[in-house]
This record gives C-alpha cells, structure tokens and sequence, in this order.
C-alpha cells in the first residue's frame, strides 16, 4: 500500500479545505431577535484533502462539524473564513459537479417515479436529452437492481431501496466527487450491512470520488479509505488515519477491532498524543 | 438457592425457502354486502334521501307553497328550468365570469407567491397584504368596484379576484414554507435556481398545501359570485344564477328560488367531488404526498 500512498503525494488534490471555519447563527437570519445568543461555531479551522478516487470520512460525534463540512463542500453553506476549493477552484455554491446524497428520505421528489427521479437532474443539469437520460437513467437503476421497480412512486419502497435510488441518481450524474451524508444512517442494521457492501462494490467497478459522513466507527473502517477524525464544539481536526487496508471482508479481523478501538480512544480522549503519533507511523 | 428456572434447550430447524407468495383471501358474500355499506358514497346518499324525506313531509304539513315548497315541487322546477334552457343558460353565465375571476386570482396569487419565495421585499409584501385582505369580506369590496367599473362584468372579476387571491397565496406561501430542507437542497444541487427552482421543486412539492388553497378559493369564489349577482345582476342581459335567485324570489316563484338553490349547492358539489377529487387522486394522493 505504501507505493500508492506515495504516488498520491505527487498529484494535485480533487477536492481541498482550506482552514475552513464554519459558522451558524444570526448572520444567516435564522435567529434575528437573539442578540448575543447568536453564533454557534460549527467547525474550526478544518483543512483536509480528498485525491481522486478517494474514499474520505468525516467520522466523529454528534457536534462536531462533519455534517456542514458536507455541506460547505457542496456550496450549500458559506464558510466564515477559509474556503473549500475543487480542482483548484473555490466553491460559492452548489452545483452538478458534487451531487449530495443525504440522510433523509425526502431527497427524492415523491412526485418521481424512481426511473424519473434518476432522469430529472441528467435533464436538468447534465442537458442530455430525453432518449439519452432515459437510457442512462435505466442502466444506473439495473446497477443497483431495482429495473422492476423504475415506475414505482418513492413512497411504495422501503428506505434501503430509496436510499439506492438517491445513490444511482447521484452516480448516474458522474460528477467529479460524491457527497454522502450518513446516507445509511436510517436505516436498520441488516439493510444497512448490505448497502455498505453494494457501494463499495459499486465503488470497485466506477473507482468515483467519495466524500462520507458518519458518526460509525465501523461503518468509516469498512467505507473509507482515508478517515479525517474530528472532535466536538467546535468541530476540530483530531487526526487523519488510513483505512484502505479494510473491507467488508475483515470486519470481525483482529486488526479491525485493534483500528476500531484505536479511533475510539482518540475521539474520547484516552492516550498521549504521542502514543497516536508513533500508531500512525504503524499504519503508514 | 437460585431458584432462577433455566427454559428448557429445544432442537434448531430451519425450513426450505418457499416458492411465491400465497394468495389472498376472498371476501364472502356476508361481507360483501357489509363492505357495500361502509363506503361511504352509499352512506351519504341514504343520509341525503332521509334528508329530502324529511324536508317533504315538513312542506306539506306547512303546506304553504310561497314559504316552504316541498322537495318535489323543487325538483319539478328544477326539472323545468332544466329543460327550458333557462337555468343551465344563468349557471353558464355565472361559470363563465367565475371561471375568468378565478384564473386571474390564480395568476396573481403565484407571481405574489413567486416573488415572495425570491425576494425578501416580496415576502415582506405578502405576508403584509395577506394579513391586511384576507379577513376582508369580498362582498365588502362590491359597493366600491360597482364605482369603479361599473355595473357589470368587470366589477364581479374584481371581488372574485379579491376572494380568490388571498386565501391561496397564504396556503401556498405556507406550503412553499413547508417544503423540505433535504428536497430544496437536492433542487439547488443540480443547478436550479429562480423561476426554474419554483416550477420544479417547490411548487410540485408543496401540492397538498396549494390545492386546498385553491379549494377554499373556490368557494370563497363561488359564494362570492352569486352574493354579488343577487346586487345585480341583468347589466348585460345577461344574468347570472345568483340574480335567477333574486328575480325569482321578487316574483315570489320561490320553488324556483330553490331550484337555483339547489343549482347552487350541486355545482359546488361537483366541483368538490369531480374536479379536485380527480385532481387529487391522480397527483398527490398518487403520490403518497396525502392519506
């Protein structure tokens, strides 16, 4: 693994946070008769970069940041200082080259049968025709086999089937990184097993760019292949960790539980810094 | 000691994987015939027929054919006016300007909605009209639109505008409102923005909350119509069925007063019923959007 790692020093990042500072509060008009009570600081300082083909984690607990850093990353909100660049660009707002898929179920349109929710941004921010999406749209939803379904209302299907459209919409719009934010985090456990093994099957036969939020510590080992750790109030970088050495495969492995249990420690708090450093090294 | 008692270790066993799914039951006859009454078109309908029961027998022992005439002498003039073109020719009158008012009212409550959803002027603009016109009874505004458009069409317009306007720029503002953050989020994400993002995104997802505006509105619309016609009416020539009300009731044909009566209640009816009961079934109950 080390020859990869190296190679990737040498290549200009995909998707890069520049000291980003991210803040909520009166500035945006969501507390005007609060004075004083206003600001909460949702992450402070975060730098991190996500190289092409990257499976990058924003893991950590409930308060940290990883959800706005989402969605900085994705322009829907502003930071207060810093910036978010892609391919060298900064990012002021959102667009078709970094489509979301979100933890909700509402993200689909429920006035969208699943072939057209999969068609509608390929229509509208891709510009393909109708014949084009449709036929592009009906390949993505065969890859995450739901071809019986392509003219089923959203509200007919279970959460894990929505959850595969969202991915397959997303997907389909090629777009240059992926933003999921806990995107399997509604659902239950054996569903959830299950999603997390299709995308990273889907992941070894389309090699996208991923950036994922979760507050799973496992979920983040078997998704990710390089995991940013941050800690709460504000949201500051932790530390930055491999985990291209898992897969679905070794989730009961002894060196699984040692990572698992080595990321527990940092994010509660228990070892000398030191002690972090010299694991790092290990991994590395 | 423990007098914990352990459950007792039963053998594993796992079964072979069945093939389809087994079918559904029939309903029996019994029940059948149970299911028939629970709908509830059959039950209203005996509901309506012991109603018009009642309202004959009540006439006839009244028996005063000037105050109160009975469900049959109505339905006779009904009949009547039916068959001698007079009242589908008032209630096409009346369709015809309430159509006209309503699409206007319709038109200016999505521009007002629009611009209220993009601009903040514009919220501040709705929010502000709406809570100024619509605890403003329509029917007020008639004396001052007969002074300014006269007697005649252009004054029915404006008050069925007025009725129309306000109750569904406040349903749909609040239906825009109401719309997911997850949903304008994915709308944003694929570049939408303005106009594009309103016909997209909001105004598809904020259905529900914009037909039960325009249901109100059109009641408002339809009680305001035959209010304003019994005023005036016969400007043109051309009355409506609220001034068919009126000029009956002057006349003292009041069987023909409930016939228009009638008329009245069974356009809105059918407009309930038909019109936006298939509108619904076919966008937002389609869609799972309402139970």
């Amino acid at each position: 693994m080390a020859p990869q790692t190296l190679h990737l020093v040498g290549q200009q990042p995909l998707l890069r946070a520049e000291s980003v500072t991210l803040e909520y509060g009166s500035a945006t008009g969501r507390t005007p008769s609060a004075p004083g009570a206003g600001i909460v600081r949702a992450a402070e300082d975060v730098s991190f970069d996500v190289h092409e083909g990257d499976r990058f984690i924003l893991l950590g607990p409930s308060g940290c940041g990883k959800s706005s850093l989402l969605r900085a990353a994705g322009g829907f909100l502003a930071p207060a200082a810093g910036r978010m660049t892609i391919d060298g660009v900064a990012v002021t707002g959102p667009g078709p080259d970094r489509i979301a898929v979100f933890q909700e179920f509402d993200q689909l349109p429920p006035w969208k049968t699943v072939l057209q929710n999969v068609m509608f941004p390929l229509l509208k921010a891709r510009r393909l025709s109708r014949h084009e999406a449709r036929d592009v749209a009906m390949h993505w939803i065969a890859r995450i086999g739901l071809e019986r379904f392509a003219h089923a209302y959203p509200h007919t299907l279970s959460g894990g089937m929505k959850q595969r459209v969202a991915i397959a919409r997303a997907l389909a719009m090629r777009s240059r990184v992926l933003l999921m934010d806990e995107p399997f985090a509604a659902l239950d456990a054996l569903t959830r097993r299950r999603m997390q093994e299709e995308l990273g099957q889907l992941w070894e036969e389309e090699r996208f760019t991923l950036l994922f939020v979760t507050h799973s510590i496992e979920e983040a080992l078997i998704v990710g292949n390089r995991i940013l750790l941050l800690s709460p109030h504000p949201g500051r970088v932790r530390a930055e960790l491999n985990a291209h050495q898992f897969g679905m495969h070794s989730a009961g492995s002894a060196e699984f539980q040692s990572a698992a249990q080595r990321i527990h420690e940092l994010l509660f708090d228990q070892p000398s810094a030191s002690q972090a450093d010299d694991a790092e090294r290990i991994a590395l | 000691m423990t007098r914990a008692i352990d459950p007792a270790i039963r053998p594993e066993y796992i079964l072979p994987l069945a093939a389809g799914a087994s079918a559904g039951r029939r309903l029996r006859s019994g029940q059948a015939w149970r299911g028939w009454l629970v709908r509830s078109s059959v039950r209203k309908g005996l509901l309506l027929a012991a109603l018009a029961i009642i309202w004959e027998l009540a006439a006839r022992w009244q028996n005063n054919d000037l105050l109160l005439p009975g469900f049959l002498q109505t339905a006779h003039a009904f009949a009547e006016g039916l068959l001698t073109g007079e009242l589908p020719q008032r209630v096409g009158a009346s369709l015809a300007v309430l159509a006209q008012g309503y699409a206007a009212g319709i038109a200016a409550a999505l521009l007002l909605t629009a611009v209220a959803v993009l601009t903040r002027t514009g919220r501040d603009l709705l929010e502000t009209c709406v809570a100024m016109f619509n605890p403003l009874p329509a029917i007020a505004l008639l004396p001052l639109a007969m002074l300014w458009f006269g007697l005649g069409k252009a004054s029915l317009i404006f008050v069925i505008v007025h009725a129309v306007l306000w109750p569904l720029a406040l349903s749909t503002y609040a239906g825009f409102s109401s719309v997911p953050e997850t949903l304008r989020m994915a709308g944003r994400n694929y570049g939408l923005k303005g106009l594009p993002f309103v016909f997209d995104i909001l105004i598809p997802a904020a259905l529900p909350a914009i037909l039960s505006g325009l249901k109100i509105g059109w009641a408002f619309a339809w009680r305001t119509l035959i209010a304003a016609e019994l005023v005036f009416g016969a400007a043109s020539g051309q009355g409506g069925l609220g001034w068919y009300i009126f000029q009956n009731r002057n006349e003292l044909y009041t069987d023909k007063v409930f016939a228009g009566l009638a008329a009245v209640i069974l356009i809105g009816l059918a407009v309930e019923n038909l019109v936006f009961a298939t509108i619904e079934r076919n966008t937002i109950r389609r869609w799972g959007m309402q139970k």
